[in-house]
């Protein structure tokens, strides 16, 4: 009896427990899947060799020599973009459009078997073919096509691309351009510029049609071939248009007065067509979409769309693959520092599952950002202007836009300390809430007596911005897609309600929220604040002393250097670049670049070897196919970096907005130190060296040595060496130098070798 | 100290500090140096050739030097040699402990008195200078002990030791000045007169090395020997010539303070003077081992 009391106990435990990891299962985040291609790990200088050999040589000499620097740059930038931290593959994304792809090359094995598809990590609404026959589709254009069918009709657009070799005709038809070859002789550069663009705009169409015609031969529907020219024509817009309710911030304690609700938002499609009033469509390189929907729409209306379908692969798949695309943007937009929008977006995912955790970080996240960012001053760094802004979303740019920095402060900690309750466990949300709660300390209130403990008296928190009384059925307007609601909501005018607003509802923020952890964390900050004042706050002679010891401390620095007392670090995509700018067309020495960063590899371990430095390279030249763990770190940290980056370039610390996934790489390697190393070589032309030749007519003595000294080159070797803690998220060391000389191998080695010293060395 | 006391000192010091990872090149603190030091002589004797270009000087002033067939004005090379051990201290310094040896001609006019009159005694007229610069007879002979602290600039590689640096130091110089003369068609040797100078050494340079182990180097050494002047040291004149002699002593510039000196005194005087030349601008040329 007891035992069967134990089970049923048992059961009951794992059913609730497997109900609440059920709601509270964060997404997943997309990675890299299966082996690493071989587009990944091949070097970028052999693929150029392969793809020279095929240059044609019946070809005239002009369209080989364009072609061979065609073949050159792409490669090596394909790599660049291909390690940029945004390319995945073998991912639930680019799996799908593989098999979507499969259903329009189901009679053309042979293409079929040249082409390979990878998901772009960007918001742009995209997608684009190489020449080397890889397809690349943004996550942006995931997110916003309505079915399987109109990604069926891009992926065969970007297919036609690639089979009538557009990529590398354009360059050659843009070099002949710009050199004036051939016909382009006597055409005058307006006209020039004119023709290029005009080129570009025939590929496009030729992609349209030909892309067109590989589609008409799968069962994909006419209709969606001509609607997915909408998506491109909206594909500014956010994935969806959902009026942003203040109410989202907002608690019963904590309601934002009315002016905060921009009363009307701009009309959808009002800013293209300003836009296209004031440019000349004929310099694009692309047709306008409504050119591109004129031609599409006489090629649909001559089709009968019977029995064509949406779906060949399958609706809950495409569902399932949307869902993670959008899911993405919301990473996306956090790390490029694009908060409103990471706001919005999440907004609109938790309008259709508010318990969303994902999502809720991410407005978590944003909201940091914004409240950092504006408390910094340097607000204007990561915002959009509003009244650059069309549809719904355009709320959110106006009310960040509109709240002081305290009052940005204080939803922000309001909203992630309730997630905090919420999700007690998750330090991301544990370390934004705390430097949140800094933020509030350092640089609004040094007292929690400032904050109301009594709720205002209630208010109606309810503030729909869509007029109930001119009908406008809320409900039904909610189930539309993107596109029908831009159309709806056209009929109807915006009426916003006169608020009745408190100038200090943010004293109520807090109310309720108070508990002892609430006040233990802020009397924390204070205190902390409190001890640093005292130390700015020294005598003169204590502050001589301490500018003593500070002066003294650097010099010791720079003769000693630095001694972290570090035993392992991950170096992460060392770069090696060697520049030319003597060269007319393009100083980029892309050959020797390569073979420079290899060596920079060996060097890297070489001297870590001496120093029993334990390192891990993750360098983008020496992935082998196996290693796709190491790769998806690779894209974590390296998009880490960039975004640490930048805020240290606004010299602002924030906290790391993925600890977690920071923390999993941190016990996988077992170090926190995370670094960014690299060089470059720089020769140039000596500027002052006429200066000295004139001098030497003077003293002709000198004549050979100014003109030995005008022949040869300037060199100038930079390097960088950034050293993060992963862990707190802060910077450890940046190093800087350039150097007045050539990059010689034992010029790097050396300061290579100086740099790895200071990083292992112990204090003494 | 001796040389082999200073390598015992090297070795040891150099063994306490590799207990750990270290700075210098790759690790390598020590460095072994050959040094060339060379510079023109237009103006001056080497070992084997007489005063450059200004022989010609000499023609007016009564103790002119009739060439003989096949002589001629000409320059050559001045050039010694040493030996380093540098030990990097820091990224930015290092220690040099320096030996050098150097070897010249002295233009020194050989004072003769003409004691053909069998007198006990002479007045001026007796006494007159042989002036033969192809002779080459009076050799100075010079070891240099030297400290000197090197410091790498910053906007270069400034890692010691690579680049471009700049060095300070100190030097004694234990110097000899040999006579020599042809006797019976081989040259013999007396030990004249032994001297010590001292310098200030300054150096300009860059350094670069090659297969992780060979250091080379080039740069423009400076040395301001104490004893004489840069006036002296340039215009090169040997004032004995004018001056009144006693017998025991010269007179200079009897008009003004009046100066005293020994035939020994003026020889040292003129043996500085060529040493100041020697060591005051050289182009050095270097080829060292990172040792340890």
């Amino acid at each position: 009896m007891m035992k069967l009391k134990n089970i049923i106990y048992s059961t009951i435990f794992l059913l609730v427990s497997q109900t609440l990891w059920a709601q509270y299962k964060e997404y997943e985040p997309l990675q890299a899947e299966g082996n690493m291609p071989k587009d990944f790990t091949t070097l970028s200088s052999d693929k150029y060799e392969t793809q020279k050999e095929k240059i044609s040589k019946h070809d005239s000499h002009f369209d080989k020599k364009a072609k061979d620097d065609f073949y050159l740059k792409s490669n090596f930038q394909l790599h660049d973009l291909l390690y940029s931290g945004r390319v995945l593959y073998n991912d639930k994304v680019s799996t799908y459009i593989q098999k979507v792809a499969n259903v329009l090359l189901k009679s053309d094995p042979t293409l079929q078997s040249k082409l390979r598809f990878y998901t772009l990590k960007s918001a742009n609404v995209n997608a684009f073919a190489t020449d080397q026959g890889m397809l690349f589709f943004n996550l942006g254009l995931i997110a916003q096509v309505e079915n399987e069918a109109q990604l069926a009709m891009v992926i065969s657009h970007e297919m036609t691309h690639y089979t009538n070799k557009h990529a590398v005709n354009r360059y050659v038809e843009k070099e002949k351009i710009s050199r004036r070859k051939g016909m382009y002789r006597t055409v005058s550069w307006e006209d020039r510029i004119k023709k290029m663009s005009s080129y570009s705009k025939e590929n496009e169409m030729e992609a349209d049609l030909e892309g067109f015609k590989r589609y008409k031969k799968t069962n994909y529907s006419y209709e969606d071939a001509r609607k997915v020219f909408d998506v491109l024509k909206y594909s500014y817009l956010p994935f969806d248009d959902l009026e942003f309710k203040k109410s989202f911030l907002e608690t019963k304690n904590l309601i934002l007065p009315e002016s905060y609700v921009l009363k009307k938002v701009r009309e959808i499609g009002s800013l293209a067509e300003e836009n296209e009033d004031e440019d000349e469509e004929e310099n694009h390189t692309h047709p306008s979409i409504s050119k591109r929907i004129e031609y599409i729409n006489k090629k649909v209306k001559k089709q009968d769309n019977t029995g064509r379908v949406s779906y060949i692969v399958g609706e809950e798949e495409f569902k399932k693959i949307q869902y993670i695309a959008r899911h993405e943007l919301n990473s996306i937009y956090l790390n490029n520092l694009q908060y409103e929008k990471a706001l919005y977006n999440a907004y609109l995912l938790l309008q259709n599952d508010p318990n969303d955790i994902h999502s809720q970080k991410t407005v978590m996240k944003a909201l940091y950002g914004i409240s950092k960012y504006k408390n910094a001053d340097l607000f204007e760094e990561i915002h959009g202007d509003y009244t650059e802004k069309e549809g719904s979303s355009q709320r959110v740019y106006f009310l960040t836009d509109t709240m002081g920095a305290n009052e940005l402060n204080i939803v922000a900690l309001n909203y992630a300390w309730r997630l905090r309750k919420k999700l007690p466990e998750d330090k991301e949300v544990s370390l934004i809430s705390d430097d949140l709660m800094k933020d509030l300390v350092f640089n609004h209130y040094k007292t929690l007596d400032d904050f109301e403990e009594t709720p205002f008296e209630e208010k109606s928190i309810i503030n729909d911005t869509i007029n109930q009384k001119e009908e406008f059925d809320s409900l039904a307007y909610a189930k539309l897609s993107k596109y029908e609601k831009i159309k709806y909501k056209k009929k109807f005018k915006q009426i916003s309600q006169d608020p009745d607003d408190n100038e200090y509802y943010y004293e109520y923020a807090f109310v309720n929220m108070m508990d002892d952890e609430f006040t233990e964390t802020f009397e924390k900050f204070l205190k902390e604040h409190t001890e640093k004042e005292n130390e700015d706050n020294l005598s003169s002679s204590e502050l001589v002393a301490k500018r003593k010891r500070e002066a003294k401390k650097k010099k010791r620095v720079e003769r000693k250097g630095h001694a972290f007392g570090i035993d392992k670090i991950i170096v992460v995509d060392p770069s090696y670049t060697k520049v030319d700018e003597r060269k007319k067309k393009g100083s980029k020495k892309f050959e020797s670049s390569e073979s420079a960063q290899l060596k920079l590899d060996e060097m890297i371990k070489d001297n870590a070897q001496r120093l029993d430095l334990d390192i891990v390279v993750m360098d983008d030249n020496t992935f082998k196919s196996s290693e796709t763990k190491k790769y998806n770190d690779f894209i974590t940290l390296n998009n880490w970096l960039s975004e640490r980056a930048v805020h240290l370039g606004f010299e602002i610390s924030m906290v790391n907005i993925n600890q977690n996934q920071l923390n999993s790489i941190q016990d996988s390697y077992g170090t926190k130190y995370v670094s960014w190393l690299g060089y470059a070589g720089v020769r140039r032309k000596k500027t002052d060296a006429i200066y000295y030749v004139c001098a030497s007519l003077i003293y002709p003595i000198f004549l050979p040595l100014s003109i030995a000294y005008a022949v040869t080159p300037e060199h100038d070797t930079f390097l960088y060496f950034v050293l993060f803690d992963i862990e707190k998220g802060e910077y450890v060391w940046v190093y800087t130098r350039q150097l007045k000389d050539r990059d010689y191998s034992s010029l790097v080695k050396g300061t290579l070798y100086d740099l790895l010293y200071q990083v292992k060395t112990k204090q003494k | 100290m001796t040389i082999k006391n200073l390598l015992l000192f090297f070795c040891v010091f150099t063994a306490i500090s590799w207990t750990n990872a270290q700075s210098g090149y790759l690790g390598k603190r020590l460095i072994g140096r050959y040094n060339f030091y060379g510079n023109f002589a237009l103006n001056n004797p080497t070992y084997n050739q007489p005063v450059g270009l200004r022989i010609d000087d000499y023609s007016d002033d009564g103790y002119a030097y009739d060439y003989e067939d096949g002589e001629a004005p000409s320059t050559g090379w001045n050039s010694f040699h040493g030996f380093e051990l540098e030990y990097i201290t820091s990224r930015k310094g290092s220690w040099t402990f320096l030996y050098g040896y150097s070897r010249t001609s002295i233009d020194h006019q050989q004072r003769v008195i003409n004691t053909t009159s069998n007198n006990s005694s002479y007045d001026d007229d007796d006494v007159y200078f042989l002036h033969n610069p192809y002779d080459l007879n009076f050799k100075l002979h010079s070891h240099e002990y030297g400290i000197k602290y090197t410091s790498y600039l910053t906007n270069r590689a400034g890692i010691a030791p690579l680049g471009l640096y700049l060095s300070y130091g100190f030097s004694v110089l234990a110097n000899s000045v040999v006579y020599r003369k042809l006797v019976n068609e081989k040259y013999k040797k007396d030990k004249i007169h032994n001297f010590t100078s001292t310098a200030f050494t300054f150096e300009i340079g860059k350094q670069k090395v090659f297969f992780d182990k060979i250091i080379v180097n080039i740069g423009i050494s400076t040395r301001y020997t104490f004893g004489t002047d840069v006036i002296t040291g340039i215009v090169n004149s040997d004032y004995s010539v004018d001056s009144d002699y006693d017998g025991d002593y010269y007179y200079y510039n009897a008009s003004a303070d009046e100066e005293q000196y020994t035939e020994t005194a003026r020889l040292e005087r003129n043996a500085k003077r060529r040493l100041f030349m020697k060591q005051l601008f050289n182009l050095k040329f270097g080829v060292g081992y990172l040792i340890k």
